[in-house]
C-alpha cells in the first residue's frame, strides 16, 4: 500500500482505539494524521506526473503545506461556472480542497494549541473528509482541471 | 482594508444564522459559531454542531454531517455571501455533557 493510504488506515485506527474513553493524545494525532494522508496524497499524485522515476522523490520535497493551503482556497474561491469543466468534476475537485484546507487548520490545533478539547465524533468526522477526498481524487485524477490543481500546489502564484 | 461582510455585519449574519438553525432537522441539538481568523489569517466562520448522541454515530454520522454541512453552505454560503471560509466540528451530546465545554454549550 502506498504511504497516503498506509495514514489513513492508520488515522482511522487511532480514532477509533480506546473504546470507552478516547485519549486526547490518539484524538489529536489522528486528525494530524489525516491530514497526512491527504497531503501525501496530493504530493503523489502531482509527482507521478513526473516521467523522470528517479527524481520523484527530489520533487516531492518542494511541496509547502501553507503553499498548498493557499492553492485550495484558490479554487474554493474561483466559483464553478467559469472553468468549462463538468459540475460533477469540479464539485470532487472542490470537495478535495475543501478537505485538504479544512483538515490543514485542524491538524494546526490538534498538533500545537493545547486548549483545544476533541471529540471522537469531531475526529471520526474529520477522518471520513478525509477518506471522501481520496475517493473524488480517485475519481477525477485524469482531469485536466485537476492537472492544473496539481500544478499550482508547487508553483508561486503570479501577481 | 477589505472586511469582509461577515465581520461588518455581525446581526444579519446571526440572524441568518439563526433561520437556518431551525432547518438542520431533529438530529442537530446546537449550532454555535464564532468568526476568527483561521490559521493562515484568513477570515473565517467555525460552527459548533452538537448532535444527538444516535446521530453521531457512523455510519449515521458522516451522512448527518454532509447533510449539515450542505444546508448550510446552501443556506449561508459562507465563503461567497460573507467572505468567511466555513469550518465544522461536531460532538454529540453525550460527549459535551462529559467536556462541558462554554462554547458549545
Amino acid at each position: 500500500m502506498a504511504l497516503h493510504d498506509d495514514l489513513l488506515e492508520q488515522a482511522h485506527h487511532l480514532a477509533t482505539r480506546e473504546r470507552t474513553k478516547p485519549r486526547q493524545a490518539s484524538l489529536r494525532r489522528a486528525v494530524s494524521t489525516a491530514y497526512y494522508a491527504i497531503f501525501h496524497l496530493l504530493i503523489t499524485e502531482t509527482v507521478c506526473k513526473w516521467k523522470i522515476g528517479a527524481q520523484r522523490s527530489q520533487l516531492a520535497r518542494i511541496f509547502e503545506h501553507a503553499r498548498m493551503n493557499s492553492a485550495s482556497e484558490r479554487v474554493l474561491k474561483q466559483g464553478t461556472q467559469s472553468s468549462g469543466e463538468s459540475p460533477n468534476v469540479v464539485a470532487h475537485l472542490k470537495r478535495v480542497a475543501t478537505a485538504f484546507r479544512r483538515l490543514y487548520d485542524n491538524r494546526q490545533s490538534a498538533d500545537y494549541d493545547t486548549s483545544t478539547q476533541w471529540s471522537r465524533t469531531d475526529v471520526v468526522e474529520l477522518v471520513d473528509l478525509a477518506q471522501g477526498a481520496f475517493a473524488s481524487m480517485k475519481a477525477i485524477r485524469h482531469e485536466p482541471i485537476v492537472h492544473d490543481y496539481l500544478l499550482s500546489l508547487f508553483v508561486r502564484e503570479r501577481r | 482594508m477589505y472586511v469582509p461582510r461577515g465581520v461588518a455585519e455581525r446581526k444579519q449574519l446571526a440572524a441568518a444564522i439563526a433561520r437556518v438553525s431551525r432547518k438542520l432537522g431533529t438530529d442537530v441539538i446546537r449550532l454555535r459559531y464564532s468568526v476568527q481568523e483561521n490559521w493562515s489569517g484568513e477570515p473565517s466562520i467555525y460552527f459548533r454542531v452538537v448532535l444527538t448522541d444516535q446521530a453521531s454515530k457512523p455510519p449515521r454520522l458522516h451522512k448527518v454531517a454532509k447533510k449539515v454541512e450542505a444546508i448550510i453552505e446552501e443556506q449561508i454560503n459562507p465563503l461567497h455571501s460573507w467572505g468567511l471560509f466555513s469550518y465544522y466540528n461536531f460532538r454529540s451530546k453525550s460527549e459535551q455533557d462529559d467536556l462541558k465545554e462554554p462554547a458549545w454549550a
